[in-house]
């Protein structure tokens, strides 16, 4: 126990930064601004998506309570936190137990599998906590509006919270040992990208399937769930059993019904950690340590092979090709910076592929429901319903483009190697245009299914649709190119492990929260002049023409600074 | 060929400065070992010389070009292997070793027939496809030194290159070193392993809390320690003492 104690409080210490935070605020009280606005960052963040989730929740409990069961957002938060755990806990389960860079120090070291994993796993719980907050603790709130919750019923729901996301977060642990078990380190990241789409389309049928309704006797259904006893949260829960067992545990908080949930919730956590503890000693370092002796073995042979002197077939060809087809050093940096995030798992999932996920998340389960083209066709019939179509393409494009961190993170990621950008014979303003390149071809390409939809749903003329996605994507090329300019001036250099520049990076907010003011601004001009029934057409260049012209100066910026900039940098 | 004059540096945080006024001159053709014991200053001079870190005051050129005033000309001349060569480990050898021809804009007829030659004599023609993650230390040392030797600088800095390197490599990498001097090019390293210094370089500069303590050939260093036949060893201690 002493043991599993310590490795918790130096996994927790290094994932959080813990002592490198103390050192520099604390001993050496340095750049004190910093965790001031970061703590006012987060509070605003906090605050709003709070708010806007308690809002969500207050509109449901009122509904629950009108039919009789307050405790529907409850059910709803406990589903939604579990499934985001076990959907979204798989790439932290797999980047910890297996990509993380504190391994090779804790695999030699006497401590047994096991407690290596349960460190690890205690330590992702705590970030799950923080995620599952912002859906849970709303909940809880706009519950307590409508029911009785006193001070047992506080402590069951403290307990419930903290037991939540054990189940989902074990079933993903154990998944991923057993999947890692069998596939070598060099097929890793292969894995984790099929991982990532099996994992995001079960999410995506468990949404549509939430939507669907029974054809045959809906009636009844309907009458079942309203006079059944957490009629509305069973349905929800179906899915998802626990759920409705910590439901049931804060809305019975200390009587019978609720500590019968307590006890389901506590007795599958505590079980759901046992196995995977159990598991951890069988699987986790086979599934480590296979994977490095397939890896370790390929480079021994090639180390062994070429002392002798053999020969290989492209010597013997003259060693025509080989190395690769020339190409001018911007093609050749735009070619490092893609090869370099495709192969990076972690680099993927948070910059590339939410661009491509976001429009999905939205669309999908709405499309499935066929409520989308109804509210659209709707909206065309309105006066200036195509402009107005086509400003939401436009705020669209902007936020889905902004969601990439692409171009914010871009020095950040090169960390301990960017010696080799430094001490090449290349500018750093060409070297700025090809990760400006690179983080727009992502912006363009993740535009064309949000334009596609419009065009297939809506049948926009040509220009509704061309113009908006014109100014949707020089706003994020304006939004990009600021989070690029900021990442020159202040990168995050100095890391080990590949999530810390795209995860613990502030910098990979600054282009979503451009685009947010943006469009902040943007919606009262637009309401202006849909008001006074100017002509569409002319609203849209209005747009192309402002954040063009913004795009202009962002990028003439960067561009002109970029040597200046990146030479103060000390590496 | 590499000039540097009235260099200092002095971290941001800290009272001492780590390089302080450094006048140095590498000659063409010639193999200069640079020593000094830990937190001497070696790193941060080189990192000054190949455009890591900016200097506090001073002046440093290579071949007459002005690194910090010509960077892209002067980086065009050099080759540079840091002490820990970190790289890309997610691209393979092979794409590394194309991104740097790349970059350093190498004629495309020559490309193929340096990366051979030099693969060759590292040994390392069979790893070239595998990515760099799968690399041990030493290979990645081998692959840093072939990428800086592709486009043929005037100039090669190497921080410690001999670290890490098995002894054939290492054989190979002192002749490699000769070699490249005796086509009129220099080379310009640091290192702890005095032996190698004392055998290999032509001149030696050794630095101590940031100052030159002494430079020239070893006869001339002998002279300033007065010790007569000493060697490398005793008189790097006896220059260096505290």
């Amino acid at each position: 126990m002493r043991q599993l104690w310590a490795v918790t409080k130096v996994t927790l210490n290094s994932s959080f930064g813990i002592s490198a935070l103390r050192w520099r605020y604390v001993h050496r009280r340095e750049r004190l601004w910093e965790p001031i606005l970061v703590l006012v960052g987060i509070g605003t963040a906090v605050a709003f998506f709070g708010y806007g989730a308690y809002r969500l929740c207050l509109a449901m409990a009122s509904v629950g309570a009108a039919l009789g069961q307050p405790e529907l957002p409850l059910g709803l938060a406990a589903v939604t936190a579990q499934v985001l755990v076990l959907m979204m806990g798989f790439f932290f389960v797999v980047s910890s137990f297996y990509f993380s860079r504190d391994l090779p120090l804790l695999v030699p070291l006497p401590i047994k599998p096991g407690a290596v994993i349960t460190a690890k796993f205690l330590t992702i719980l705590v970030g799950e906590y923080v995620t599952i907050s912002f859906v849970f603790w709303p909940a809880v709130l706009a519950y307590s509006r409508f029911a009785p919750f006193g001070l047992g019923k506080g402590l069951v729901t403290l307990l419930v919270f903290l037991m939540l996301p054990v189940l989902p977060l074990a079933i993903t642990a154990l998944a991923a040992m057993t999947l890692m078990r069998s596939i070598n380190r060099r097929h890793r990241d292969l894995f984790f990208y099929a991982g990532s789409i099996l994992f995001f389309g079960l999410f995506l049928f468990w949404q549509m399937s939430l939507g669907r309704l029974p054809e045959s006797d809906l009636q009844g259904y309907l009458e079942s769930i309203i006079t059944a006893r957490l009629g509305l949260v069973r349905v929800v829960a179906s899915r998802f059993p626990p759920a409705l067992w910590a439901t049931a545990a804060v809305h019975g908080g200390v009587a019978l019904e609720g500590l019968q949930g307590l006890l389901l919730t506590a007795a599958s956590a505590a079980a759901s950690v046992a196995v995977l503890r159990a598991a951890g000693e069988r699987l986790f370092y086979r599934g480590l340590i296979g994977g490095e002796e397939v890896a370790r073995g390929r480079a021994g042979r090639a180390g062994r092979r070429s002392p002798t002197g053999a020969r290989t077939a492209s010597r013997d060809a003259g060693w025509t090709g080989l190395l690769a087809r020339p190409r001018t050093p911007l093609r050749a940096l735009v070619a490092r910076e893609w090869a370099l995030v495709l192969r990076t798992p972690v680099w993927v999932m948070n910059n590339l592929l939410p661009g491509i996920i976001v429009p999905l998340f939205m669309f999908v389960p709405i499309m499935a429901t066929g409520k989308l083209q109804t509210d659209l066709g709707r909206l065309l019939a309105v006066p200036q319903g195509a402009t107005i179509a086509g400003l939401i393409l436009a705020g669209l494009l902007l936020f889905v483009g902004s969601v990439s961190g692409l171009a914010a993170t871009a020095l950040s990621r090169e960390g301990p190697r960017l010696w080799i950008s430094r001490s090449m014979p290349q500018s750093a303003r060409l070297q700025a245009e090809a990760k400006l390149v690179m983080a727009m071809t992502v912006v363009v390409i993740s535009a064309v299914p949000s334009v596609a939809l419009f065009a297939v749903v809506l049948r926009l003329p040509a220009l509704y649709l061309a113009l908006p996605a014109m100014a949707g994507i020089l706003g994020s090329l304006a939004a990009m190119s600021v989070g690029l300019r900021v990442d020159m001036a202040r990168p995050m250099l100095r890391w080990k492990d590949p999530q810390e520049p795209v995860k613990r990076n502030l910098n990979a907010l600054i282009p979503m929260g451009l685009s947010m003011a943006m469009i902040a601004a943007g919606v009262p001009v637009a309401s202006q002049m849909i008001s006074a029934q100017v002509n569409g057409l002319l609203t849209h260049t209005l747009f192309v023409l402002v954040f063009g012209g913004l795009a202009w100066v962002a990028v003439g910026n960067v561009l002109g600074k970029a040597d200046e900039i990146v030479g103060r940098l000390e590496v | 060929m590499l000039l540097i004059q009235g260099l200092s540096k002095t971290y941001r945080g800290s009272q001492t400065k780590a390089v302080d006024d450094l006048h140095l001159d590498v000659r063409r053709g010639e193999i200069f070992g640079f020593l000094g014991p830990n937190g001497a200053g070696k790193t941060t001079t080189i990192k000054a010389v190949v455009g890591l870190l900016r200097p506090d005051t001073g002046r440093i050129t290579v071949d007459g070009t002005d690194v910090w005033t010509s960077p892209i000309p002067a980086k065009r001349l050099m080759g540079f292997v840091p002490d820990t060569p970190e790289m890309y480990d997610k691209l393979t050898g092979r794409d590394y070793l194309s991104f740097i021809a790349d970059v350093f804009e190498v004629p495309a007829d020559q490309r193929d027939k340096r990366a051979a030659e030099l693969l060759e004599m590292f040994a390392l023609s069979d790893a070239l496809p595998d990515l760099i993650q799968s690399y041990s230390h030493g290979m990645k040392q081998k692959l840093a030194v072939t990428a800086a030797l592709l486009h043929r600088p005037s100039l090669l800095i190497l921080d410690e290159p001999l670290t890490g390197l098995d002894p054939r490599s290492s054989h190979l990498f002192k002749e490699l070193m000769r070699s490249h001097c005796d086509e009129g090019k220099s080379v310009f390293f640091s290192t702890h392993v005095l032996e190698v210094a004392e055998r290999l370089c032509d001149r030696i500069g050794i630095i101590n809390r940031g100052r030159l303590v002494a430079v020239g050939t070893m006869d001339e260093l002998r002279q300033k320690a007065a010790s007569g036949e000493s060697s490398l060893e005793e008189i790097f201690l006896e220059l260096t003492r505290e």
